[in-house]
């Protein structure tokens, strides 16, 4: 699965690794037991927010819950964490989420900016894009 | 010599004997499972705890509970019990609303993903998000709506054709599916690709591991009190397998009867349909399986149908909870189970005429 390359790239360990299938349906037990460090919720909106999974009940002694580390891909143009060419920032973005210290020198926006000039002409912030 | 499954009554007295034994066994199967549910899964949890935990509950005592992890009494407060109790609840509903239907269609096929109301149910979800409101008190009430309408529509067609076999209620099914079906997907087709048909997707495909207390809260009561009425009015379950003249020469009101009972398989249908989706067969085979149990008596099919429907959806959501790369949909596991014993039914009952 594309996301799973994304976050072991980006030096993470997926806790969903053992899951069969694409998109894989599980219950909260599962979120429960494995008890991941990090949350990261799909880019799709509507859905599922970072307030509603702080606020599920079922998942309150998870240690991302608990510290608070739910986060969703940031780009407003555009998915970062879909099978797409900018998914290279969704990576970045996913090492310097997770590794703070190691990916101090960083500029997401700037990143973002030289990435988007390369492939398309226009700068990220050109093209309207916020973090 | 027994004929099971038959509609003779000269055997009706043989089966009212058979009634108790086989509804104490199944309920204590269905006790036994019920814990087991709560006690297996990835978090370790058990009977101890569980016994532990439900005196906490109960403020009898709270000292044994003390030492029991948080994660466990979340896995078993929020997670495990209210899944449980809303497999129960949604397995009840199905097979009695699946006896019901199949008395009052007096076709062995009738059941609500037959005669398209659950198809209905869903179309009513999309409807209420797309133009009206995604809340859940919104969304079950244009569900149920909905429901009502397909099962009315289907009566209409029904009582113009006297005398319809099984085909033609197939038929009547495919149609009425067909075309609450393809709203759904002209809805879909028109919704916002990234909020109502993410969130339209999102309530069809609810399964049981989005339970949550909110979901009991509302399934339950409601089912409960559905399945309440329709075994308090079962008696009358018998008359109605009849054929139309039959019932009115009894001075029978039929058009009111068949509204009641229509307006609450709707209700417990259409309540689970939004609560976690479509779960096929379950509403058509488990009433057979408890026919040829217990006998054709309605009065004891109905309650009996409750308890086996529970206990067959409980047990196959267990299993699917505990399968270790990740949930399959249910409705697979309950077809694979299913259409393999209808065909079988189809087959020794083709045998000896019956159908």
């Amino acid at each position: 699965m594309f996301q799973h390359q994304m976050v072991e790239t980006a030096g993470g360990i997926n806790a969903g690794a053992g899951l069969n299938g694409h998109w894989a349906s599980i219950s909260a037990e599962d979120i429960i037991s494995s008890d991941p460090d990090y949350i990261f919720l799909g880019s799709s909106k509507g859905v599922d927010d970072v307030k509603s999974v702080l606020a599920d009940p079922a998942l309150q002694t998870v240690k991302a819950v608990k510290n608070k580390e739910i986060y969703i891909f940031p780009s407003s143009l555009g998915w970062w964490d879909f099978p797409l060419p900018q998914s290279v920032l969704g990576i970045i973005w996913t090492g310097k989420t997770i590794h703070p210290e190691l990916y101090e020198d960083i500029d997401m926006l700037k990143v973002a900016d030289s990435v988007y000039e390369f492939m398309f002409g226009y700068s990220y912030t050109e093209l309207g894009g916020v973090l | 010599l027994i004929e099971m499954g038959g509609i003779g009554s000269n055997t009706a007295v043989s089966r009212d004997e058979r009634l108790w034994p086989a509804l104490s066994v199944t309920l204590l199967l269905f006790v036994l499972l019920f814990f087991l549910s709560l006690n297996i899964g990835k978090v370790h949890v058990t009977f101890a705890d569980i016994i532990a935990m439900f005196l906490d509950k109960m403020n009898i005592n709270q000292e044994v509970a003390a030492n029991i992890a948080a994660q466990k009494q979340i896995v078993f407060w929020n997670v495990r019990l209210p899944r449980s109790i809303l497999a129960c609840s949604v397995g009840a509903a199905l097979s009695v609303a699946g006896a019901v239907m199949q008395t009052l269609y007096r076709n062995p096929l009738a059941s609500p993903d037959v005669i398209g109301v659950t198809q209905a149910a869903n179309l009513g979800v999309g409807i209420s998000i797309f133009f009206f409101s995604a809340s859940t008190m919104v969304i079950q009430g244009f569900s149920f709506s909905f429901g009502v309408l397909a099962l009315l529509l289907s009566f209409a067609i029904v009582s113009r054709l006297p005398g319809s076999s099984v085909t033609v209620l197939v038929l009547i099914g495919v149609i009425i599916s067909a075309l609450f079906q393809a709203g759904l997907t002209l809805l879909l087709y028109l919704s916002d690709p990234y909020s109502d048909m993410l969130r339209i997707n999102y309530w069809l495909l609810g399964a049981f591991n989005a339970s949550n207390w909110e979901k009991v809260g509302l399934v339950f009561p409601l089912v409960l009190v559905g399945i309440f009425f329709l075994i308090i009015f079962s008696w009358r379950l018998n008359i109605m397998g009849q054929t139309d003249e039959e019932i009115k020469s009894l001075g029978i009101n039929l058009p009111r009867w068949r509204f009641i009972y229509v307006m609450f398989v709707a209700l417990i249908v259409s309540v689970s349909t939004a609560a976690v989706g479509n779960i096929s067969w379950v509403g058509l085979i488990i009433p057979h399986i408890a026919r040829s149990i217990i006998g054709s008596n309605q009065k004891q099919v109905v309650p009996y149908a409750a308890v086996l429907g529970a206990l067959f959806l409980l047990l196959i959501d267990t299993i699917i909870r505990n399968l270790p790369a990740g949930e399959v949909p249910i409705s697979v596991i309950t077809s694979f189970v299913a259409a393999p014993y209808l065909g079988w039914l189809i087959f020794s009952k083709q045998k000896r005429g019956v159908w």
